[in-house]
């Protein structure tokens, strides 16, 4: 009896391994995929040629051009595609693992990284700019001409972390961190930081409308190698960090207590996992806008494939996130091309109906 | 040996612990009574540390708590809390695994497999182990999180001495399961644990404690053995409620009617 349960116990451990591995062949073949796929389509061999020279170029090692690749298309991999394409991995799995670690913290299936204040602090920040940034260059032209293109970001970032903080601040309370007051701490400064917005919405003009309308429904057409080369140590790092934090998530998902008497620093864990996810979702937020849905969904979907363990479920995440990215954004840039859907539309509109699909089929072992 | 040294709580204005003063010996089963509020928990948070006491040290093996490397105590004290709710599907023995986390880095052993499936057995759940924690009813979960905190201080470390606290082990239990559990606890004292419980039922305690611990609106009324402890007057008190007591039909030791 004990033997089976044992053998039985490392097999479902090993097949979800195997289950994760297939999910990255696939993420893999989804993202070579979309670098062919749109108005231009690109051959296989010239895709993979073009991929080598701008890794080569991008880590600074140039290479002569072998000559037979037409430069259109190494145009259109290299400051269109792979950039989004990249942009696109990053940003699903920060707001993926960001949305599993908030949910263990919490102890609640519907948390989301948009409770720290992160979505309406960037958004904010990218208001604020976008309605006064002819304002802000004349008033302080050197600076708002060194920044540049950067300016939306770089207010978005400063929106989602100030206001991560203020909610921080707030749940301190003797030294700790109190999760049920960080909630409604952060839906409250969300209502607060929401009016402001509108009160900027309200100033704007017809031009500054159609920015903020398309920036509040996110895309990933904004992301170039500028952007990408702040962006992914940014995201990159904090989501690598936020992998190891897994046991010790699934320790506090007993309690906090609980995970105290199981020798955890519970208190260290939570502030590092709030750091860490303002810094990766504030700059996911800030170079694409918002894309909702992900971090709220994907680790419901990871856990319906490999369980609640978290070692299993942030390694999902990060796996799963890019997946539905990728083929969003791909759909949202050639269903109506040459035009563009905003992808907050696509992801809901392929995640929801296949979640709901996979809801459906485990309702059972879900719900009880 | 856990040694708490007129521990006092205090909480806005309200004295909870009012100077607590016992020790719990390797070996023993102690057990805590006393009415709704009289601060068991209170008392046991302090043990655990959740609770910093305002006046009074809590030591445990000769050390303040506080000077304890976290994970170091993870592995010789387990604390079963009253209720466990998950908010996630974890199977039963996924829960067991989680009382090996101070023993792993990033992945169980086998060996901490064989612990986990050990100690569901001895609390009668091992037909349950691949079953999802949410479908059980409430008196198996907390038998799961019994195994859960067995499971934890499993290995016996170089001076064997091992701490269980437990926060009502048996409220969601039917007699037979209570009997079992405190059977197994009781034997569990065996191995060089002390075992600390709060429980209601003054007959069970009085079948299986070694020392009993009467506390009344925060206030030790009583502490001692079983023949010390177990008097008509200290009952009355304790609970205001008048009570008889004869000697048991079949073993040695008292029953408390009511």
């Amino acid at each position: 009896m004990t033997k089976t349960a044992e053998t039985k116990y490392f097999k479902h451990v090993r097949h979800r391994f195997l289950l994760l591995l297939i999910f990255a062949l696939v993420t893999m073949l989804i993202s070579l995929q979309a670098i062919m796929i749109g108005p231009a389509s690109i051959p296989l061999d010239e895709m993979f040629g073009i991929i080598k020279q701008s890794i080569l170029k991008f880590i600074g090692l140039e290479q002569a051009s072998e000559g037979i690749i037409d430069p259109v298309s190494i145009a259109v991999v290299e400051s269109i595609r792979l950039p989004r394409i990249l942009a696109a991995v990053l940003v699903g799995a920060s707001l993926a693992v960001s949305g599993a670690c908030m949910q263990s913290m919490l102890r609640n299936p519907l948390a989301d990284p948009g409770l720290l204040g992160i979505s309406s602090g960037a958004m904010f920040g990218a208001c604020f700019y976008i309605t006064l940034a002819g304002a802000l260059t004349e008033w302080m032209p050197k600076l708002f001409n060194t920044i540049g293109t950067l300016g939306l970001p770089v207010f978005a970032i400063t929106g989602a972390l100030g206001t991560t903080l203020i909610v921080f601040i707030l749940s301190q309370h003797r030294g700790n961190t109190v999760m049920a007051v960080l909630l409604l701490a952060g839906i409250a400064i969300n209502a607060c930081i929401g009016s402001a917005t509108g009160y900027l919405i309200f100033l704007a003009d017809d031009n500054e409308l159609r920015s903020i309308t398309f920036w509040t429904l996110g895309s990933l057409g904004y992301a170039t190698w500028k952007e990408l080369s702040f962006a992914i140590p940014l995201i990159l790092l904090p989501v690598i960090v936020l992998l190891f934090t897994a046991k010790d998530l699934n320790g506090m998902l007993l309690g906090e207590k609980e995970a105290k008497c199981l020798g955890i620093h519970v208190q260290w864990v939570k502030n590092l996992c709030i750091i860490l996810i303002a810094i990766s979702v504030g700059t996911s937020v800030s170079i694409c806008g918002m894309i909702g849905f992900v971090g709220l969904v994907v680790p419901h979907l990871v856990r319906i494939c490999v369980g609640a363990d978290n070692r299993f479920v942030l390694l999902g995440s990060v796996i799963m996130g890019p997946f539905l990215l990728v083929a969003s954004d791909t759909v949202a840039r050639t269903v109506v091309s040459p035009a563009e859907m905003p992808i907050g539309i696509i992801t809901s509109l392929i995640g929801a109906p296949f979640f709901l699909f996979l809801l459906i089929k485990s309702k059972r072992q879900i719900v009880f | 040996m856990i040694v708490a040294d007129g521990v006092k709580v205090r909480r806005g204005g309200k004295e909870l612990l009012q100077g607590v003063n016992v020790e719990v010996h390797v070996g023993e089963f102690f057990v805590v009574l006393g009415p709704n509020g009289a601060g068991k928990s209170t008392f046991i948070k302090t043990l655990t540390g959740e609770i910093e006491p305002s006046a009074g040290t809590v030591q445990l093996g000769g050390k303040k708590l506080a000077d304890w490397d976290p994970v170091v105590l993870g592995k010789i004290r387990g604390h079963l809390p009253q209720n466990s709710d998950m908010a996630f599907p974890f199977s039963v023995m996924e829960i067991v695994l989680f009382g090996r986390i101070p023993h792993y880095q990033w992945f169980e052993s086998s060996e901490d497999m064989k612990i986990a499936n050990e100690a569901l057995a001895l609390v009668g759940m091992e037909q349950f182990a691949n079953r999802k924690y949410l479908t059980l009813s409430g008196g198996e979960q907390q038998r799961v999180q019994l195994a859960r905190v067995v499971a934890q201080i499993w290995d016996k470390p170089a001076d064997h001495k091992r701490y269980l606290l437990l926060d009502e082990p048996t409220s969601s239990l039917d007699v037979v399961h209570q009997e079992h559990v405190l059977h197994l606890v009781k034997k569990l004292t065996g191995q060089d644990i002390a075992v600390l419980a709060i429980l209601h039922d003054i007959n069970q305690a009085c079948k299986y404690a070694d020392q009993i611990l009467f506390i009344k609106g925060g206030k030790q009324v009583a502490y001692g053995s079983v023949d010390q402890t177990l008097k008509k007057e200290v009952i009355e008190e304790v609970y205001d409620m008048e009570v008889t007591l004869i000697s048991h039909p079949k073993r040695e030791g008292l029953l408390v009617l009511t």
